[in-house]
């Protein structure tokens, strides 16, 4: 815990300071009996002086010294916070852990108790104890975490729900360990981040009631409260109002605090957070040249070159892509393989800029149908508008992996069609728009009956369909398919392989196919491309590559590979693991892992090598695989 | 839907039941006799005897339990010992006050909130966004209560420019247009503290939902369909964003009610905040009792509508 | 010689929730039927495949045999012994002997616990042996899967291995105890081809080398090839084909068979497939079927495959197929 919140500080200025700000409250509030202040309750100097250097504060109207009940009011600040929020939370450790873990009748009465005394409002409550109960400070606290703990309850059950599904729970259990053991040794030490961060917001809010209730004249009249202070000081707003503004700022201040520590520690815990919040710098467009358009079908469809794209990440830079270069013809079909963390789909996303906002295109051109869209790594621009902006739909279109959620899950299919057909053409009439949207689902295969679904009533493999129809709407030249089928079992998979095939045999579409699985790619295209680190290290025509393939990262891969066809063999594993792309291996990337390497392959980053028609590979010494 | 309706509105019974059982538990186990707790410490013999008689306090525990859920079941909620009026009528009469002046502030909170929230989401981590987010921090972690104060000396005090007490002026017009512009200056302080406090929640709120929806796949989508970036944040963004933020709507009611309570103890402002108050100061439990049950229905009915608006907005909730 | 593991008529059912109407009326509470009547052996030291796609059942079995789940019906005998009803120490001990191997190998182990400590763990939860034994012996299993030098990764966590690493751990970790069998739950679906290899080779000599049974769950048949040596196929809770693995890829007896080994997209040097062209929707889990569960999508059903359950049908030594016109099929 203490790691995160110094790794959280370190990132925010705002963190550092709010924790400086606790840190200082918590000495105060020890050490205010020993500081050289004023006695809080003496009612020694003149009434309503104000700010000034014998009493830095002002003096209220009796005549007591502002700055030191100030720092009085720190004590009951703090412990309220904590005193308060600590009961919520292991109330809320307990309850929250039973009502997940054991699940059931339980749970069932556990959590509607949460639900139910969620919506009480607590103030109100902890007003009427503290009316009917009196004004005692440890009323006040108790009453406050009464009311608070259903909240850190159902953080915990979520916690604990989510958990208890985690392999190593399972495995525990499987091991033979009782419940005790699970609960004490795995679930509750990993669960209980996200409750010490909302005892933070619990802290703040504690300090806040104790402050209300004080200011409506129920607070303990034995301590100094901040909130006291304020309540004294409304009556003596026109004749004194630094009795009120004072405490108030104090209030602020250290309520802001704890928020603050409460929000980085949630940013800390989440990963996902942190990578929202980072992000590259935009690099300026450039203008359209005269040579950039060219008409006419020489022009391939698609020619990278040198693409390189990098991440920003926790101030490092990553790149996924680095150097790429191909090109596609019309009506051409090219299979970009690799694992994950190889950079396939990132290239992907690069192609059609369309990258995560921390990622940057560092340098290379890429030109679609004839036209330049990006130059040195920059966005082309003509007339003020980003030509790639003007290409995307009508002549490239990108079919991502439907799991993933590519479809918004609050519209329906067909209103997400009818809206991307209208984004192109604005001119469409309401029947044109029905008519085209019938003809790709026809083509498809959906039925036209699935238009009102949302997403989730669709199965998997209709969703995938949907998204292949969304791409297919404005008849774009060239289509990326970026693991179309991945998540999908195997009868579905190949069906929907089956018509990506097809479609594009008949409409002549050019097509890349990014995947994972050799086998998806080795029916589906032409040509394949194997992605390692970022980089192409071998691009061949199909067969060549299933039967000739000179990179000794493409030979492993087969090699690795189990088949249902042809002759049972035993599969041949590639030591080491995957070259990081922080810091990727000096040399050839694949070098720490390949049977083949001689020193060359550790110093010096291989050459492209040309071996053939439409075939080369990054590689020192590229060739058939030799026995080992 | 009307089946999904029904049960809803039936799930609102155990909040009720639990919030009554609980101020019957509360009063039981408060120090000092039942009858005084609720009849005051100066009631007369009489009185003594009336609220003794009516609540049936020298019959067994548990049938007092009962008469008392069958009482606040048929809206009875007692009897002010202050004003010797029915408490349900003393809060309903102060309810258009309050509900002036909470609707007023939670609609212009939530909006702004929400579209201030999604325009700095556009660029997480940028300046604009840290300096935005800390700021909305730094405005609901203040005391409502003291920003309150705050702008009485500024506006009133120092400024003199608009009124701070009340909700309208002692010799202002009593009707037509005349009226609803007096009490339009009335409600800006106010509102002003009100909305300010709770603003701050919704940017932030509003900000980190947007952040994450922006960063799904469905998005991806959109943008290389060639939707124009601002399309894709109010059109589809928000939409989507829009869910965890009625979800909080309906769950925070309750801090915007305690917010409301202590703002109109600041203004003077004839609502339940300023009965709850004068019924503290004359501590007078059955008003503070029949508030806090009266507020704990509202809530639990406000949940209800969010749950109804999030059902509508979202087609994965099932209605059934 | 009586199997190691006999599974037979096992059956779970889940009940569905009912609406409080339908409660109040009576309805019988809908059951999905997750594993319908399942019966199969595995020998000592044996490795079978369980091969199946989302939804047929392969993973429930899994959790039947290692007791984190309970059948609804049918037995479990280990080594003679019937283990469905086994609780408190009678079924401890059985955990000793049965371990699991998990599909997420980043969800395997507790991030807080170092790699020495979650591979002694179930050593601790058995009480075997002293704290100095315990730790021996984890250090000998880290170096039997290769996790060299054993020193750097003991004291490691987590989140400083590889998914491949991980996953060498997990096994680790459910053969420290020394189990005659292991379920192994997709253990390498999530790992990329080149890690892959390295796992399925070790678990294989692993195997070998301890004389381990297996009950090996995957949905990716051509990793059921590489594994196994026993092949049963999965369809909606039922096994509608069991042989040995060469016969059953190569001449499958079940239309489902045929059709899951013709999907399998590989890189077929000079000839081009038939697609598959999958007919219908599969038939529902709710509902016991009337005839075959594979009828309403077969490309061969024929009448009486509609109102007839088929038999299980011998097609050689081993190899049974539940199709009424299983030996048309096998011979192609």
């Amino acid at each position: 815990m203490s790691a995160l919140l110094l790794a959280a500080i370190r990132s925010r200025a705002a963190l550092g300071a709010s924790v400086a700000v606790i840190l200082l409250a918590a000495v105060l509030a020890v050490l205010a009996p020993y500081l050289p202040l004023a006695d809080p309750d003496a009612m020694i100097a003149v009434p309503y002086s104000p700010p000034g250097a014998e009493h830095w504060l002002g003096t209220d109207n009796f005549g007591r010294d502002i700055f030191a009940r100030i720092v009085w009011g720190t004590r009951l600040a703090l412990t309220v916070a904590i005193v308060s929020s600590a009961i919520a939370s292991l109330l809320g450790i307990v309850m929250g852990s039973i009502a997940g873990y054991f699940g059931g009748p339980v749970d069932a009465v556990l959590s509607r108790t949460f639900d139910v005394f969620l919506l009480i409002p607590s103030f109100f409550l902890v007003l009427l104890i503290v009316a009917l109960f009196g004004s005692h400070i440890g009323y006040t606290m108790v009453a406050i975490a009464l009311t608070t703990w259903p909240r850190s309850a159902r953080i915990m059950r979520a916690q604990v729900l989510s958990l208890k599904s985690r392999v190593y729970v399972q495995a525990a259990r499987a091991a033979g360990a009782s419940h005790t053991h699970t609960l004490v040794r795995h679930i509750v030490p990993n669960g209980i981040a996200p409750i010490v961060t909302d005892a933070t917001i619990l802290m703040g809010l504690a300090i806040l009631t104790e402050a209300g209730l004080s200011f409506l004249g129920l607070g303990d009249q034995n301590v100094v409260s901040w909130g006291r202070m304020i309540f004294e000081g409304q009556r003596q707003l026109r004749l004194a109002p630094w009795m009120s503004i004072f405490p108030g700022l104090s209030l602020l201040v250290l309520v802001a605090a704890f928020n603050l520590v409460g929000d980085g520690l949630n940013q800390a815990l989440s990963p996902q957070l942190r990578r929202l919040a980072a992000r590259a710098t935009p690099r300026k467009p450039v203008a359209a040249e005269p040579g950039d358009s060219v008409t006419g079908t020489d022009a391939p469809m698609l020619e990278a070159r040198g693409l390189t794209l990098a991440y920003a990440l926790d101030g490092k830079m990553l790149r996924a892509v680095d150097g790429v270069s191909f090109s596609l013809p019309r009506g051409g079909s090219l299979g970009i393989v690799g694992e994950s963390g190889c950079g396939k789909s990132s290239l992907g996303a690069a192609l059609l800029q369309v990258m995560a906002p921390n990622a940057t295109l560092e340098s290379g051109d890429v030109s679609i149908d004839g036209r330049t869209v990006l130059r040195d790594g920059r966005v082309v621009q003509a007339n003020g508008r980003d030509v790639i902006a003007d290409m995307r739909w009508t002549s490239v279109s990108i079919i991502f992996q439907s799991a993933m959620n590519a479809l918004n899950p609050v519209m329906t299919v067909g209103r997400q069609l009818a809206e991307a057909y209208r984004l192109h053409k604005p001119a469409a009439t309401q029947a044109q728009v029905d008519g085209r949207i019938a003809e790709v689902f026809d083509l498809i295969g959906i039925p036209r009956s699935r238009l009102p679904a949302y997403p989730h009533e669709l199965s998997g493999g209709m969703r995938q369909r949907v998204m292949i129809a969304l791409s297919l709407l404005h008849s774009p030249g060239l289509v990326i398919a970026d693991e179309p089928t991945t998540a999908l079992d195997v009868l579905v998979q190949d069906q929907i392989l089956g018509e990506i095939d097809d479609l594009r045999r008949r409409m002549r579409l050019s097509l890349i196919l990014i995947s994972h699985d050799m086998g998806a790619v080795a029916e589906t295209c032409e040509r394949v491309a194997v992605m390692y680190a970022g980089e192409i290290v071998e691009i061949a025509p199909t067969d060549v590559i299933f039967e000739g393939a000179s990179h000794p990262y493409t030979q492993a891969l087969l090699a690795a590979l189990p088949t249902v066809t042809g002759p049972r063999r035993e599969l041949v594993s590639i030591p080491g693991e995957t070259a990081s792309l922080v810091n990727p291996p000096a040399g050839c990337r694949f070098s720490p892992r390949c049977t083949r390497a001689q020193d060359v392959c550790r110093s010096t980053p291989p050459p492209r090598v040309a071996l053939g028609p439409a075939h080369d590979a990054l590689c020192h010494f590229p060739g058939p695989e030799r026995a080992s | 839907m009307r089946r999904y309706l029904l049960l809803r509105v039936f799930q609102l019974v155990p909040v009720t039941l639990v919030v009554i059982v609980l101020n019957f538990l509360l009063v039981h186990l408060a120090p000092g006799d039942v009858s005084i707790v609720l009849a005051g410490d100066n009631a007369d013999p009489a009185y003594l005897a009336i609220i003794r008689e009516r609540y049936g306090l020298d019959r067994p525990f548990l049938e007092q339990l009962w008469r008392y859920l069958v009482q606040v079941g048929s809206g009875d909620l007692g009897v002010s010992f202050r004003s010797r009026e029915p408490v349900f009528a003393e809060i309903m009469s102060r309810v258009p006050a309050t509900l002036l002046l909470v609707g007023t502030s939670l609609v212009i909170s939530v909006v702004l909130g929400t579209l201030v929230g999604a325009w700095i989401a556009r660029r997480p981590g940028s300046a604009l966004d840290s300096s935005v987010s800390a700021l909305a921090v730094a405005l609901f972690s203040m005391p409502v209560f003291w920003l309150g104060l705050m702008l009485v000396l500024l506006f009133a005090v120092e400024l003199q420019v608009l009124p701070a007490m009340g909700m309208a002026s002692v010799d202002g017009p009593r009707d037509g247009v005349g009226r609803v512009l007096d009490v339009a200056q009335h409600m800006i302080l106010p509102v002003l503290a009100l909305t300010t406090v709770s603003f701050g929640q919704y940017v932030r709120l509003s900000r980190s939902a947007v952040a994450e929806v922006m960063s799904e796949s469905y998005i991806t989508t959109v943008r290389a369909i060639g939707f124009p970036e601002r399309t894709i944040l109010m059109h589809y963004a928000l939409r989507n964003a829009l869910l965890p933020v009625v979800t909080v709507l309906g769950l925070q009611l309750g801090l915007v009610l305690t917010g409301a309570v202590l703002t109109e103890t600041v203004f003077s402002w004839p609502g339940l905040g300023r009965l709850i108050y004068d019924a503290i100061l004359a501590r007078d439990t059955p008003i503070i009792m029949g508030a806090f049950i009266a507020m704990s229905v509202t809530v639990a009915f406000a949940s209800l509508l969010t749950d109804l608006v999030y059902a509508a907005l979202d087609p994965r909730v099932k209605l059934t | 010689m009586t199997a190691l593991l006999q599974l037979s008529g096992l059956t779970k059912h889940y009940a569905l929730r009912r609406g409080a109407l339908d409660a109040l009326l009576g309805r019988p509470a809908p059951a999905l039927r997750a594993v319908d009547d399942v019966t199969l052996d595995l020998g000592a030291g044996e490795i079978v495949a369980i091969v199946g796609e989302s939804g047929s059942g392969k993973t429930t079995t899994g959790k039947l045999v290692t007791v984190q789940e309970r059948p609804t019906a049918g037995s479990i005998r280990f080594e003679g012994r019937e283990i469905a009803g086994l609780a408190g120490q009678a079924l401890t001990d059985y955990r000793r002997h049965v371990q699991m191997i998990f599909q997420n190998p980043y969800e395997a182990l507790d991030p807080r616990y170092t790699i020495a400590r979650s591979v002694m763990e179930p050593l601790v939860i058995h009480g075997i042996g002293s704290a100095g034994e315990q730790r021996d012996a984890a250090h000998a299993m880290l170096e039997k899967v290769d996790l060299r030098p054993v020193s750097r990764f003991a004291d490691a966590y987590p989140a400083d291995l590889s998914g491949g690493q991980l996953q060498r751990v997990a096994i680790a970790r459910a053969l420290v105890l020394r189990p005659r069998l292991v379920v192994a739950d997709e253990p390498v679906s999530m790992l990329d081809v080149s890690v892959r290899a390295g796992i399925m080779n070790l678990m294989l000599s692993l195997s070998g080398e301890l004389g381990l049974a297996s009950l090996y769950i995957t949905h990716d048949l051509a990793v059921a090839r590489a594994m196994s040596t026993r092949i049963a196929v999965m369809y909606l809770g039922a096994i509608v084909e069991e042989g040995p693995t060469e016969t059953l890829v190569s001449r499958a007896a079940h239309p489902y068979t045929r059709l899951l080994v013709g999907a399998v997209p590989e890189h077929r040097p000079g000839m081009r497939r038939e697609r598959v062209r999958l007919k219908g929707e599969a038939a529902s889990l709710t509902a016991a079927p009337a005839g075959c569960r594979f009828a309403a999508r077969c490309p061969r059903a024929q009448p009486v495959c509609l109102d007839t359950p088929p038999p299980r049908v011998a097609v050689a030594g081993g190899h049974w197929s539940a199709c009424h016109f299983a030996a048309e099929v096998a011979s192609g």
